[in-house]
């Protein structure tokens, strides 16, 4: 027994003397090797931490960090939307957005020219809205002019006004009659530069958008949207004609969106008026799918394909689609309330896209065009990381 | 840019005998296979018993190293793999290893209230479209800054649950005490950093733990830990290099992260070759929870919620979080199983007519596109709660709203894929339900296919309850066969089946004739007298509603033997002449089609 209680004595100090100098040397040791592994094996029965010099040698190396650069031979263009007076307009503020060398946010390689866009989506119908929503909106929904002016308190950077009224869903009404509409809203709103929308429809939009494009001569509003599917020259042309940008709407297909800007600049349409919408998509509903292609179409522009270089637009508000954002507590009580829920998923649908490249971002809840903005915020000021302040993480009290 | 690895590289390592112990034909397609992380080196078992292919052995596990190598946390059935990863775009490959989820606990709760948050995070549970969401990963973080009251709290957290552990304190002797109770589990440690390094090297050495290196907004710094740790052999490495949140500090935090995945992938940077962790929790930094009013503590963890998505989009392996609301947890663990997902499988399912349960010829008849996500939907919401049959449209694999919107999905391809699907044959009516979201083709499907179309919900988990409250046959006039103004009046309900089987069998038997429908809300005629809600009243303001007199110039209306006892008031206060025909619908197609006017 005593004998026993020696070796692992003896164990124990042999542990000891692995730690200090990571080897061991057993001299004028007289032991019979079997003996020793056994009793020594319940600690030592791990992969050794092996082989390797011992900790206590070691010395912290300054070791330099060279920042892990990247050129890229392409660079996205400016488009410019609204126009001040001076440039034919009437707007008091215009938007530029593109301009990046670099994918977006790697501020290490580029700072980025000109930060994302949140516009604040207003329909020329009471559209059915999820609750969350609509309770900001409620008073406002018969009236697009009204809805505008609203949307601007919670200050977005722009404001889009969708014609879906002119959908014969949702009363038909002509391209005559909208393009009043945006006369109008054009007169009463300068602050801000205002795209303009269609319904979607694939027949009626081109017709729509032209008529809209002609009523707003030289206000450099953006066409939205041309697509393979609609009469996207059209479209085109009345950009050229009047003076605007087109938004290029294609379907989570890169060599379509190609195609269809391929197809827009043969209409005489400049690179510069183009923005890209490859269409987004919720968080939870193919949001992968859409974060790949925009991923995949800014590298693919950044390292030379010439046909990619435009910024990028996202309609953010599909997150509403996602039944996490809006299904009533009552309905899904372990989802928590769909008044945090809600905004969050916009949010985050929103600001996941911003990491992926949208340069442009179509949203509809107040306080996620409130977090957008934030966050983008943060992520353009040059204000330093207090470094000092870390490990308070580790000690907090909550 | 660092490349991949080609096929080809691993294959001039390999035996090249073709002996097919590895399961695979050839050596080529064994190196195709482990390339593709299909199959493991281990595999090749001449690698591992002839001493001659021992330094090929040596060069092959080199070569498929990931550059940001694997880290196990924890042991058994609950342990997770973190890092492991080739690219930074998934595009380009996929990602592997989904980033960890790990809730904190503290040392100085109170025990019932700690004992109740492991519960809640070891029992977290979300069920989504098929996919379970779960945490993954207790962190256990010393307030108290006392050794035994660290391991008295990791020890309840250890009865308590079986999730892998992080224990985090600066303080060496803290996590002894804590390794001391937890080290069967394999935790992961927190934090070797400049002053402590040496310290917590050894305890990750002496326990063989892994062991985050912590040099915050200090590259420099981390790398030389990370090359001493190496150096000593240290072969478990997790990387914190500081989680910043506020103005100019996030964009620090992202800058950070992303040199070094760069770093690691595509500049071949060994030491920053091991997995991130972020910690969205430092929003709650400097915080007293006591003091914390409930808005102060929404808008920290919709903040930490959107800073868990941020840091899984820029390369996280690993997240400690503090935030145990589901509704701020929901979205970047949806957002991490999207981001996370293979893309080189296609998101699309075969088109064609499937079965929702057990439907019959009677069950209505769902359509929808054949992009995965709606598909799996669709079938996962409808399932169980009603039988129907849904026709898949070939979309290209994209969702109804951008089909209809990019002419993927048209009048024309839902009347051709139910004609594909032989859809007259399968059904007896003639109705067929479109998404809300296609509500634009009704008009043209509609004179496209002589099918009665219904405009469903615009969200897939209103179907069951659309089936119930309103999926019947509208009120009003239904001409079979091009019915002049000589041709018979019949009456029906809007019960689905009771309409259509004297509908489509007048039109099969090419019998021109008139219906209208009486708005029974899909009562059969027999439910709705039974309910008091036919009488000659109700037909009256029916036939008045619906136009029908404008129709015909005739005044005689057939109904069924139903209607028998209710003729005379109908007659009476329609002014129209009634026929009492036959109950069952065969027999009444005989009896409007002798019918004389």
């Amino acid at each position: 027994m005593s004998g026993e209680e020696e070796i692992r004595r003896l164990g124990k100090t042999i542990l000891e003397i692995l730690e200090k100098f990571g080897e061991l040397e057993l001299e004028n040791v007289e032991i019979e090797a079997e003996e020793l592994v056994l009793n020594i094996l319940p600690t030592l029965a791990r992969p050794p931490a092996a082989p390797g010099v011992s900790l206590e040698e070691l010395t912290l190396e300054t070791v330099p960090f060279e920042i892990p650069r990247e050129e890229f031979p392409g660079e996205i263009v400016e488009v410019q939307i609204g126009a001040t007076k001076s440039e034919g307009g009437s707007r008091k503020k215009v938007i530029k957005i593109g301009g990046e060398k670099a994918p977006p946010f790697y501020r290490f390689d580029y700072p980025m020219k000109n930060k994302p866009v949140v516009s604040m989506d207003v329909f020329d119908y009471p559209i059915r809205l999820p609750k969350p929503i609509r309770q900001h909106f409620e008073d406002v929904l018969e009236d697009p002019i009204a809805w505008a002016k609203k949307a601007l308190e919670f200050e977005p950077d722009l404001i889009t006004l969708h014609l879906i009224s002119t959908s014969p869903e949702y009363g038909d009404k002509s391209p005559k009659e909208a393009a009043k509409l945006v006369e109008e809203i054009y007169q009463q709103i300068k602050d801000v530069p205002i795209i303009i929308g269609g319904s979607g429809d694939n027949k009626k939009d081109p017709l729509v958008l032209e008529a809209a494009a002609e009523v707003i001569e030289g206000e450099r509003t953006a066409l939205s949207t041309a697509s393979l599917a609609n009469d996207y020259a059209r479209i085109a042309r009345a950009a050229v004609e009047y003076g605007h940008n087109v938004i290029a709407l294609s379907f989570i297909d890169f060599p379509g969106a190609k195609e269809l800007n391929n197809r827009l600049m043969g209409e005489g349409l400049p690179k510069d008026r183009i923005i890209m919408d490859p269409t987004s998509a919720a968080v939870g509903y193919g949001y992968q799918y859409a974060f790949s292609v925009f991923e995949r179409i800014r590298l693919a522009a950044l390292k030379g394909e010439e046909l990619l270089q435009m910024p990028i637009s996202g309609g953010i508000t599909n997150a509403w689609a996602a039944r996490e954002a809006w299904l009533s507590q009552k309905k899904a009580p372990e989802w928590g309330p769909p008044e945090y829920r809600g905004p969050l998923w916009e949010a985050t649908t929103g600001i996941g896209l911003m990491l992926a490249g949208c340069d442009l971002l179509m949203m509809l809840h107040p306080a996620a065009v409130k977090i957008v903005k934030t966050i983008r915020d943060f992520l353009i000021s040059d204000k330093k990381a207090e470094v000092s302040m870390f490990y308070n993480w580790v000690s907090m009290k909550v | 840019m660092s490349e991949r690895v080609k096929p080809l590289d691993v294959y001039r390592l390999l035996p090249g005998t073709n002996c097919k112990e590895c399961g695979y034909d050839s050596c080529m397609a064994f190196a195709y296979k482990l390339i593709q992380r299909e199959a493991k080196l281990e595999q090749c078992k001449p690698l591992f018993t002839d001493p001659k292919y021992e330094s090929a052995r040596k060069k092959l596990e080199e070569l498929l190293t990931p550059p940001v190598r694997p880290v196990v946390i924890g042991v058994g059935d609950n342990a997770v793999t973190i890092g492991g990863e080739e690219v930074m775009y998934r595009h380009e490959l996929t990602f592997y290893n989904p980033t960890v989820f790990a809730i904190d606990v503290h040392d100085e709760m109170p025990e019932d209230e700690l004992i109740a948050r492991v519960k809640r995070i070891s029992e977290f549970k979300i069920e989504r479209v098929g996919q379970v969401y779960r945490l993954d990963a207790i962190a256990v973080r010393c307030t108290s800054g006392n050794p035994a009251k660290f391991a008295e709290c990791v020890r309840k957290v250890v009865e308590n649950s079986q999730l892998p552990l992080i224990l985090c304190s600066l303080d060496p002797k803290v996590l002894e005490a804590g390794l001391e109770v937890a080290k069967e589990r394999k935790p992961l440690i927190y934090a070797a950093t400049k002053d402590n390094w040496k310290e917590v090297g050894k305890l990750a050495q002496k326990y063989n733990v892994p062991v985050v290196v912590s040099a915050p907004g200090d590259i420099s710094t981390l790398k030389s830990i990370v090359r001493a740790f190496m150096k000593a052999g240290i072969k478990e490495i997790v990387l914190d290099p500081g989680t910043f949140f506020g103005e100019g500090q996030l964009a620090d935090t992202l800058d950070i992260f992303t040199m070094i995945r760069r770093a690691a992938i595509e500049k071949g940077d060994k030491e920053l070759g091991w997995p991130l962790l972020g910690i969205p929790a430092v929003v709650w930094a400097g915080k007293d929870g006591a003091s914390l009013s409930e808005a102060e503590k929404i808008e920290l963890a919709f903040m930490e919620s959107i800073l868990c998505s941020m840091l899984i989009e820029r390369f996280a392996d690993i997240l400690i979080i503090h935030t145990l609301d589901t509704w701020s947890l929901l979205a970047p663990l949806t957002l991490r199983q999207d981001i996370y997902t293979d893309p080189r499988i296609h998101p699309a399912v075969e088109p064609g007519l499937k079965k929702l349960g057990n439907p019959n010829e009677w069950s209505p008849v769902l359509v929808t596109c054949n992009f995965a996500i709606t598909y799996h939907l669709v079938r996962n919401d409808v399932e169980g709660k009603a039988d129907a049959w849904l026709l898949v449209v070939d979309t290209g694999g994209i969702n109804v709203e951008s089909a209809v919107a990019g002419g993927t999905m048209t009048a024309d391809s839902i009347a051709e894929a139910m004609k594909e699907a032989g859809l007259e044959k399968v059904v007896k009516h003639r109705a067929i339900i479109i998404p809300g979201l296609a509500a634009r083709l009704k008009g043209e499907l509609e004179d496209a296919t002589g099918w009665d179309v219904h405009v469903g919900p615009r969200d897939s988990a209103g179907i069951p309850e659309f089936l119930r409250k309103s999926y019947w046959v509208r009120e009003g006039v239904y001409g079979v066969k091009s019915p002049s103004e000589n041709a018979p009046v019949v009456l029906t309900s809007s019960n689905i089946k009771e309409h259509y089987s004297l509908r489509v069998p007048l039109a099969e038997a090419n019998v021109s004739a008139w219906i209208v429908v009486l708005g029974t809300k899909g009562k059969t005629l027999e439910e709705a007298i039974k309910d008091g809600e036919v009488s000659g009243d109700a037909v009256a303001q029916c036939l008045d509603r619906t136009g029908i007199a404008n129709l015909v110039k005739h005044r005689k209306l057939i109904v069924s033997e139903d209607l028998k006892d209710l003729a005379s008031d109908i007659a009476s206060k329609t002014g129209w002449e009634v026929a009492v025909g036959p109950k069952e619908p065969e027999k009444m197609v005989d009896f409007v089609k002798n019918f004389k006017i």
